[in-house]
Order: structure tokens, then sequence, then C-alpha cells
């Protein structure tokens, strides 16, 4: 990023919110009628309305200084953000386009303008899905709240999956199951994992319909088999109070079963979903 | 509770102030300075001291009526510090008489009127505390803070008195609104009610709490309390065996780390309140309130740092709720993440052993393997390895099960000689000689029982010993020793498990010797005995055997008769037998009833080309070829486009024999084949016109590869793989290899094995991918199935030209593992001799590249001194060692051995003799 505070503020002022008040660690508050973040973003540029409603001072405060922004909405942010499924694309990604720079800094946002952006992108198929990634890696790299950055880690992975990218999101996401502490990402990357390796064990036990016969393909039937359904239940067995996605991933485990011709075992899954979770969605169904 | 003393203080403080008249200024001096005493020891929270104060105060001037109003003033502050000594008997009355006092301060009256329900809560008096807490929540401008408390208060009485039903109720009905308001206080409730809903049996109630609460645990300031009944309900739970509602609770437990890390994150809060308060005098009356949650929050951190055990104890607790539910892949997930993730103690140790049985119990043999490697990793020599021994042998069983039979014999030797349990010892001793039988080491395994024996005398696998002691005995076709192991098992355990398995073994062994009179008798007294075992079918197949070698032809063949059809093997082993006995004894009509009727029964045995085979040989000796031939072709007519009629394949293989008397046999052949093959062709009969095809392919091979080239690649393109047999589809295969189509042969391999994995074809499926691959440049696929059909075949040519291409891809990049290949052909005893000599000059020519020129020099002549009738290579090896001697500066030698070669009548005129004359005119020309 080479642009200088000048032109970004050219570049900015039609969509620049107006009346935030930036509170700095020292605890000052300063209502600032224009915010412009510095091409490094190293600095915010404030201009200050003056006193007697006339005239403007102009203050720049370094981002270290900061503790946080309470950010004036956007134009339009408050209607779009309040239906994001009914929003126009377009407008989503003018939305973004507005507060993107703002994404490091505490109670921005951004993070979530260009989260729904991405998903609104990704659940589209008319869309440029080339559009997603550069958004999605903007938040990871910058977004100010880590379960942003994660949100993003996990939605890039999903826009492999849905790019055919699947090779890199099972890669992504096997490290990220190694790597990670956060337990939603954790669950999120052992869902995708296991998502991708379902299919393979579709794919596999279709090349090789006599696989139990075969003592090649049979061991890699059953890495594969054991390795789905084990992912599919991590999120059950180690963070089992998440009923969503505890349910998620039983009934997936129910499908792999299913597909295996162990009806008995994907009935336990299914009998765990109504004993155990029986207020969900899923249980619903 | 009673928090608010300097606010109480401060009421009195203007009264006191106002005191009296000028006229006894001189004496209130002095009660003065008492009560400034007084008031300080109050301010310093030592109520002792001011109840001495002030109850002096008031015996001196109570009845001094110049002072009443300050003595008025100071009552309630004597009923305060009585409460707060804990004179609590004194403090009720106290407190009644102060409450009554006229213009009594509203931070006053408030102070006394909770302190009455203290007293009485204190005085055990469970229904006036009620009553006390009751009043003063119902009245509104006592501060919010302390009506909360009263309310908690309230419940806790109702609980003290017993009735935790109603107080659960109270505390339910009170707990949402309580979470808009005064969130810790709400903690507190759930914390409460939990209590109350086990305390009253009321299980169910205390679920939906804990579900209900779990979202809202991180406002908690008792939270580790909270926890603690959500474990113990759990624990409960699951003694009762109500497993799904253990798993509920336990789940919502936190990981110890969490929580102490939660707790004092809630400590920093609360000092961070404190402070806050105490700069803010308008809110101090808040401050009691913090600082009693203050105090919480860290006994909870106390008690729980007391549970160093604690996260262990939820999760073994969690994982055996799924054992119990049968869900073992759910418990061994969650122990093995206790085992990786936990360090080590006692109950993560239990939990190891229980995870290596939880895997085993799914058949996960590798994971229950790894973790028991990672058992002895985690816990040898740190004295915590109680179950160690029981480990290893499991470990060992896994083995075993996944038919890794040297580790599992390894894992059980080791344990037999290392085991401090000694049953653990004595077990795996004996599963050493199980193990042994498998590998077919019968010697061992006969010593290994033995030793089991003589040293756990009294162990209850001994009967099990001696028995398959017997059975090493009979592997070892050592019949004598099985007949006398069995009858020792026999007679000393006359009612044993292995009774009918030892009394079938002697019979067996009587007949193995050809001591068939003995052995019917035996055979005939098992069947008698034990008609419905697994081996009576046996004994009658056995029993016709030795009848009819007794010449009891009759019997014999009733004995056969008497097999029932779905023992398969048996049952087609006694009709071959059948046959050849009506045969001998010139039964021909019989004879050709028998077969006729087996190949219409049974059109899929394995056994219809024998048949037809038996049939076409009756015609013969009827002097009937036509009848022969007749014979094979119905079957295939009538079968032939079966695909489950699986000995069609070997019948059409064998009709050549049927040919013979033909002028040309082969073109007859070829005439009739086409026929059928047209014939299948306009009736769409799939199945017999690949067959057709495929025979014809077959049968032509070596008279005219052309056309059997051209019938193999049309067969391959008609070929379903699905149904077709893997040795058509893998002759179609070669066939296209052979016609220069490497992509479209590797299609039809690769087919005949996924649709039959167990084929005994598949070492040629991989010599024709590893050719294939070759051919393709894929030297990488190429070694590796060269390796694969190596390692799989029975066909020792097969093996002998997989080794020696293998050796001929290794040797450019990796010659080291060229000369292990080529070691590994050399001493293979079954590998024809052309490949043997193929590989010593393989070898030879490897060395040489590396630079050991003299190591090369023997390997040549061992191709032409051992391997005399491979005229070619004999010459191609003189010659090299002859050049090689030159090289390295050795004529003589090298002269020697070309005269050898041009004098060896055997290879004359072969091109690499020329060539070794001319090197040796060569070099006599030189003078050398």
């Amino acid at each position: 990023m080479k642009l200088s505070l000048t032109l970004l503020a050219i570049a900015t002022t039609t969509a620049a919110p107006a009346l935030d008040i930036l509170v700095l660690k020292d605890g000052r508050r300063i209502r600032g009628k224009h915010l412009y973040v510095a091409d490094d973003e190293t600095k915010i540029r404030v201009i200050i309305q003056g006193k007697s409603g006339r005239g403007e001072a102009t203050q720049d405060i370094p981002a270290t200084a900061i503790d946080f922004i309470d950010f004036d909405p956007l134009e339009n942010e408050l209607e779009i953000m309040a239906a994001p499924a009914t929003a126009r694309i377009t407008d989503l990604r003018k939305l973004w386009l507005a507060s993107q720079r703002y994404l490091p800094f505490p109670r921005s946002r951004a993070a979530a303008v260009a989260l729904t952006y991405a998903q609104r992108l990704l659940n589209d198929p008319a869309a440029d899905k080339s559009l997603l990634l550069p958004v999605l890696t903007r938040v990871e790299e910058r977004a100010w709240h880590p379960e942003d950055q994660a949100a993003a880690r996990v939605m890039r992975l999903r826009t492999w999956l849905a790019t055919d990218r699947k090779k890199e999101a099972i890669a992504e996401a096997k490290k990220l199951a190694e790597q990670t502490q956060d337990p939603a990402l954790l669950i999120e990357a052992h869902h995708i994992v296991a998502t991708v390796e379902f299919e393979q064990l579709k794919a596999l036990q279709k090349k090789h319909p006599k696989w139990e016969e075969d003592d090649e393909i049979r061991p890699q039937r059953q890495r594969l088999y054991h390795a789905t359904i084990d992912r599919f239940l991590y999120p059950y067995l180690f963070h089992g109070s998440r009923e969503n996605v505890a349910t998620r991933g039983l009934k997936s485990a129910a499908e792999v079963y299913t597909f295996a011709g162990l009806k008995d075992r994907a009935t336990e899954c299914i009998e765990d979903i109504k004993n155990l979770y029986p207020e969900t969605p899923i249980a619903s169904q | 509770m009673l928090g608010g003393a300097s606010a109480a203080w401060a009421a009195t403080g203007d009264v006191i102030k106002g005191r009296g008249t000028a006229a006894e200024e001189a004496k209130a001096s002095t009660y003065e300075e008492r009560l400034e005493e007084g008031r300080k020891a109050f301010l310093r929270g030592q109520f002792a001291q001011a109840k001495m104060i002030f109850e002096t105060f008031i015996a001196d001037y109570g009845a001094n009526d110049q002072v009443t109003e300050v003595v008025a003033a100071v009552r309630p502050l004597l009923a305060l510090c009585l409460v707060r000594t804990g004179d609590f008997p004194e403090a009720k009355q106290a407190v009644d008489d102060a409450l009554v006092l006229p213009g009594l301060a509203r931070p006053l009256r408030e102070e006394l009127a909770f302190a009455r329900g203290i007293i009485a809560m204190q005085l055990s008096d469970w229904e006036n505390a009620q009553t006390a807490f009751g009043e003063f929540y119902k009245e509104r401008k006592h501060s919010q803070w302390r009506r909360d408390e009263a309310l908690i208060l309230f419940g806790t009485s109702q609980m003290r008195a017993g009735a935790h039903a109603e107080a659960a109720q109270f505390f339910a009905s009170q707990r949402d609104q309580l979470y808009e308001t005064n969130p810790a206080a709400a903690g507190r409730v759930a914390v409460l009610e939990l209590q109350a809903r086990t305390t009253a049996g009321d299980q169910a109630g205390a679920l939906a709490l804990i579900k209900a609460a779990f979202p809202r645990m991180a406002e908690m300031e008792q939270l580790v309390a909270f926890q603690n009944s959500v474990v113990r309900l759990g624990v409960d739970f699951f003694d009762q065996g109500n497993y799904y509602q253990a798993v509920s609770c336990l789940q919502r437990v936190w990981p110890r780390k969490r929580l102490l890390q939660h707790q004092q994150e809630m400590i920093g809060v609360l000092e961070n309140r404190i402070t806050a308060l105490q700069e803010r005098r308008t809110q101090r009356d808040a401050l009691p309130a913090a600082r009693a949650s203050l105090a919480r929050a860290k006994a909870s951190i106390a008690a729980l740092e007391k549970q160093a055990s604690f996260d262990a104890a939820v999760r073994l607790r969690l994982a055996r709720s799924y054992a119990e539910l049968t869900r073992f892949r759910e418990a061994a997930l969650i122990l093995e993440g206790m085992l990786n993730e936990m360090p080590a103690d006692a109950i993560v140790e239990q939990a190891a052993v229980a995870l290596v049985e939880s895997w085993m119990q799914i058949g996960r043999w590798p994971r229950a393997i790894e973790s028991g490697k990672a058992y002895e990793t985690k816990f040898s020599g740190t004295g915590l390895e109680k179950g160690i021994d029981k480990v290893r042998f499991l470990v060992a069983e896994s083995y075993e099960r996944d038919f890794r039979l040297e580790e599992a014999l390894a894992a059980y030797d080791a344990l037999a000689d290392s085991a401090k349990d000694k049953s653990f010892a004595a077990r795996a001793a004996f599963m050493s000689g199980t193990i042994l039988l498998g590998l077919d080491r019968n010697k061992d395994a006969i010593r290994s029982f033995k030793t089991f024996r003589a040293t756990y005398p009294k162990h209850a696998l001994v009967e099990d010993a001696t028995y398959w002691e017997a059975m090493g005995h009979s592997f070892a076709k050592a019949h004598d020793e099985s007949f006398a192991a069995a009858g020792r098992y026999l007679q000393k355990y006359s009612q044993g498990k292995y009774l009918a398995e030892a009394t079938f073994r002697q019979a067996f062994s009587q007949h193995a010797n050809s001591h068939y009179s003995k052995a019917i008798t035996s055979f005939e007294s098992f069947i008698n005995t034990y008609p419905d075992t697994k081996h009576a079918d046996e004994a009658r197949l056995l029993m016709g055997d030795g009848l009819l070698a007794e010449g009891e032809i009759d019997s014999g063949l009733a004995a056969y008769k008497s097999i029932a059809p779905t023992s398969t093997r048996f049952y087609e082993d006694a009709t071959i037998k059948t046959g050849k006995a009506l045969w001998l004894t010139e039964r021909y009509d019989d004879f050709h009833t028998h077969f006729t009727t087996f190949i219409e029964k049974h059109p899929s045995s394995g056994k219809i080309a024998e048949a037809v085979y038996q049939l076409g040989k009756l015609s013969l000796k009827q002097e009937d070829p036509a009848g022969a031939r007749e014979a094979y072709w119905k079957t295939i007519r009538d079968l032939g486009n079966n695909p489950d009629a699986r000995g069609i394949e070997d019948i059409l293989t064998a009709l050549p024999r049927t040919y013979k008397t033909e002028n040309n046999p082969t073109l007859a052949l070829t005439r009739d084949l086409d026929a059928l093959i047209a014939q299948a062709k306009a009736s769409h009969h799939r199945t017999l016109h690949v067959r057709a095809l495929w025979a014809k392919g077959t049968i032509l091979e070596n008279r005219n590869p052309t056309l059997a080239s051209i019938a193999l690649l049309e067969a391959g393109s008609l070929a379903d793989p699905k149904f077709d047999s893997p040795r058509i589809l893998v002759d179609c295969a070669d066939a296209r290899l052979a016609s220069g189509n490497p992509k479209t042969a590797t299609n039809l391999y690769h087919e005949a094995k996924r649709w039959n994995p167990r084929t005994p074809h598949k070492d040629r499926i991989y010599l024709g991918l590893a050719r294939a691959s070759e051919i393709k440049a894929d030297l990488v696929a190429a070694t590796s199935y060269y390796k694969k059909c190596a390692q799989e075949t029975f066909r020792p040519p097969l093996r002998g030209e997989a080794l020696l291409t293998l050796a001929k891809l290794q040797s450019e990049k990796t010659p080291h593992l060229a000369r292990t290949t080529l070691d590994d052909l050399l001493a293979d005893k079954t590998i024809p001799t052309n490949h043997k000599a193929q590989a010593l000059m393989c070898y030879a020519e490897i060395l040489i590249a590396e630079g050991e020129e003299k190591k090369a020099l023997a390997y040549f002549e061992r191709i032409y001194v051992a391997y005399g009738k491979y005229h070619h290579l004999v010459a191609t090896a003189y010659l090299k060692r002859g050049t090689l001697l030159e090289t390295l500066g050795m004529p003589e030698k090298a002269k020697a051995v070309f005269t050898e070669c041009i004098t060896r009548e055997d290879l004359t005129d072969l091109p690499e003799v020329i060539q070794a004359k001319a090197r040796l005119q060569a070099l006599e020309k030189s003078g050398a």
C-alpha cells in the first residue's frame, strides 16, 4: 500500500464516517468528523470540527495510542447489515470498500462487513468467486479480533472447497487442526477435512467395489473411514456443549455409517442427537 | 452480610454530636470521649471492644434522661456489635428493641432488618429467617444489592430447613429476573438451585438447570462450586446407569485450566470493581457485596487447586459412560485425548489401559498397538505403570488379530519373560505356542506347549496346551505322536472342552498312518457321537477313503453320499472320489449318471471341468471320441454364458485333447470355436462370446500368434470386468500390451484387479502393470509393480523375471538396491536357472560400474561354469571376463579365458566367440 494520506483522503471522502469517537489509551476521547487511515496503518488523521461549528482542526494520532474507536455507522451500513441475506452484493461490496481500512482498529465492524460480503459471494452461484479470496486474506491479516481472523480462515477453506481447490483446502485444514488452539477454528478444520475425506471415501469405494477383498485398498479405505468418523465426532466429544456443531458432526458421522452399511451405528448417532440435543434444529429434522 | 457499619455509624453521628445541654458539659466530655473510642473501634471492625464500650455506656447512662437521645442512638450500634461478635440470642433482642426505636435512620433500619434474618439463621430459626428476609425484600427502599442478598438467603434458609424442593422452585422463579439485574447473584442462585435440586432428588430438573445455566456460566463467581455440582450429578447418573444424562453433565464441565483462568480473571474484575467502589463515595454501599464476591471467587480457586486430577477424573468418567453405551470409538477418542494431553498420573494410567481395550473392542488393531506404545513411553519407569503387563498382552493380541504374527510372537515372548504379573506371563507363554502354530513352526510350538505345562502345571490353560500340542504333532505330520498326545488329553480331560476335536484327531492320525480298519471304527464312533460337529463331514469323507482302501466299496460310497452338499469342499471331493470308485469298479452307467447329475445340479462348482473331463474319458473308453467331444461342447453350450460357471474356462482350454483324432486338430477346433463365436454373437451371449474368443486366442497363441492376438483383443473389447474371469481379463490385457497399447492394457489390468482383488492372477496383473509403466517411462511405478509382483507371486519364473527386471531398473541410480534384489533372486532356489545366469551377468556389470572389477570377474566365471546351457550368456561371460582381465593388466589370464571360450564346441560360431578369437590373436600378436 503506497497511497499517501492525501490521496487516501480524496479517495474516501464520499463514504468517510462522521462523528467517530477515538478513545485513546490515556483516557482521552477525540470526536472526529472524518478519519483517514495512513497507508501503512500506523496513524490516523482526525478532522475535528471547530468548537464554534466553524473551521476544522487536524490531528494525527499514532495507531499505537488508540485504545478503540466507537465508529459511527457508515452510509447504509445499518440497513444492509440488518438484512444481509437480502442486501445487494454490490451494496455489500461498497460497504466493504469503505470500511476495509478500519480493520485493524478495535471495535471496527469492517470484518463483519467483509465476512457477510464473502458469505454472499460464496452462496451466490453466479457471483465471481475470485473476489472472495482477497477479501478474506485481508481480514485474516488485518482484522483486530482473532475470532474474525479465524472466521475468515475458515471461509477461505470453504471457498477452496467450493472452487475445486480441495487439495489446498484439506492440506490447510489439516495444518490448522494440528496448530490451532482456537476451539471454533479447530472444529471447523476437522469438519472440513472430514467432509473432504468422506468424499474421498465414497470415491474410493466406487472405484474399488470389492475393497474388502483387496489387501492394498482395504487399509486405505479403513484409514479414510475411521479418520472421517473420528473427525466428525470431534466437536461432539470435545466440545459437546456447542450443540449445533456437535449435532452437525453426529449427523455427518451417521451418514458415514449409513454409507458403510452400519445402520445400527448410524442409529446410535441419531439417538445421541435425540437424547443429548433435543432442542437443536437437527434433532427436529 | 452485615457490611454497612460505616453507613450505620454515619446515621447515628448527628444524634451523638447534637447531644445534651451545657449543664452536663463536664460529664459529657467523659462519655463523649468514650463514645468516640467506641466509634473508632466500631469503624475499625473491633466489634468486641465497641460492644464493651457501648454496653458500659448504656449501663452508666441508660437511665439518664438527659442523654436519652444519645442512648437511643447507641442501642442500634450495640445490637450490630452483638451480631458481629456472634452473641446471637442477645443480639436478637437488641435488634428487635432497636427496630422499634422512634426516628431510626433508614440505613440503620435496613442494617438491623437484615441482621434480623442473619440472627435467625444463626439460631437455626429457619422460619423466622425466611420471614425476616422476605420482609426485608419487600421493602423496595432497601438497597438493591441487599434485597438480592435477602432473596438468596431466603432460599438458603428454605434449604437449611430441609425444604429443598421449595427452595429450588423459589430460586427458579427468581433466576431469570436476576440475570437481567444482577448476573452475579443469578449465578449464585443457579449454584444453590442446583444443590437444592440435587438434594431433593430432582435430577431431571437439575440437568435442565445445568443446560439452561451453561451459556451464562462465565458470569458465575462460584463457577467451581457449580461445576463440582455438575460433576457430582454426572457421577450420580453414571452410577445409576443413566449414561446419556451422565454425558450431558460431564460434557458441560470445563477443563481445570480454563476454570482456573476464568476464576483468576473474575478475581481481577472484582478487585478492580472494589478499587473503583472505594474511590466513589456514593457507591460504597455496594462494597460489602463486592468483597463477599471476591472472597467466594478466591475460595473457588483454592478448592480447585486442591483437585489436581479434576480433568482426568471427569474425562475418564465421560469415556466410561460411552463405553457403557457400547460406544467404544467415542470412549477411545476421549481416552486418547487424555493420554496425549494430560500429565502422567494414576487416573491417566488407568485411562490408557482402557484406551487400548477400547480400540480392540472395535477392531482397530493398529490404533491399539499405537496406544500401547504410547503407554510405554508415558508410564514406563514412572512407578505408575500398574497396568503395563496387561497393556503388553493386549498389544501382542492386537498384533495377532492384525495378522502380524511375527510381531505378536515377539511381543508374547517378551511378556512371558518379563511380566511381573505371573498370570500375564503364563497367558503370554501359552499364546506364543499358538502363534508358532500359525507360523507353521510346529516343532517350536510343541516345545512351547510342553514348557508351558511344566512351568505352570496348575494353570487353566494347561488343558488347551495339551490339546494344541497334539494338533502341533498333527500339523507336523507326526501322526503317532499326535495320536499319543490326543490320547493323553482324552485321558486327563474326559469331559474336556476339546473332547470331540481330540477324538477326531486320534481317528485322523490312524487314517494318516494307513491304519484304516482302526480309523474306520474311530470315525464311525466319532460320527455317531458327534454327528453335527464341524469335523463330522470330514470324518465321513475320510471314513469313505478308508473303506475304499479296505475294499469295502459300497460302504465307502455310502459314506461319501452321507456328506451334506453344504460342506462344499468335502462334498465336491467326495463327488470326484465317488466317480473314481465307480470307474474302478467299472460301473460306467452309474459313473455317467453320477457326473451328469453333478454338472446339472452344481453348474457353479469349481469341479465342473473335472466332471466333464471324466465324462469325456468315459466316451473315449467306449471308443466314442465324438461323444467325448460332445460332452465338452454340451457343457460349454449349456453353461458357457453363465458367468458364475467358473469351470468353463478350464473346459475350453481342455478342448484340444478331444480333437487329437482329427487330421488337423487345430484347424478343426478353430473352425468349431469360430462357429461358437458366431453363434454367441448372434444370440447376444456376451459372456460366452468373450469366453470363446479368449479360448481361440489361448489355443492359437503358439500356433498362430497374429490370429490369437486378434481374438484376444476382440475379447478384451467385449469383456466386462465385473463379470468375466480375471484369467480372461489378464490375457486380454497382455495382448493389448503386446500390441503396443500400454494405456488400454493398464486400464484392463486395473479393472481386473478392481473386480477381483484376490485373484490368483494378481502377480500377472502386477507384472503387466510394471511392463506398461516401463513402456510409459514411469520408472517409479514400474519399480513398485515389479516389487509387488515378486512379493505376490507363487510362480518362480514370474518372480525371477520381476526381480531381474527390477534389478536392472535399480542398477542405474540405486546399485546397492539392485544388488540386494539380485541377492534375493540368487538365494531363491525355485527361480529358474536362466534368470539366475542373467542375474549374475547383471551383478557383474553393476560391480564394474561401481569400480569393483576384480569382484566382477568371479561373477562372469560363475556363469560359464554353472550355467553352460545358456550358450549366448556363456559366450558373453567369457568375452567380458577376458576383456576385463586385459583391462586389469592380466593378459596371460585373459588369453586363458579366450582360449577356453573358443575351444568350447557348444559355442562355435557365436558372435562373442568370434570376438574372443580376435582378442586372443591381438594379445598374442602384441606379445603380451
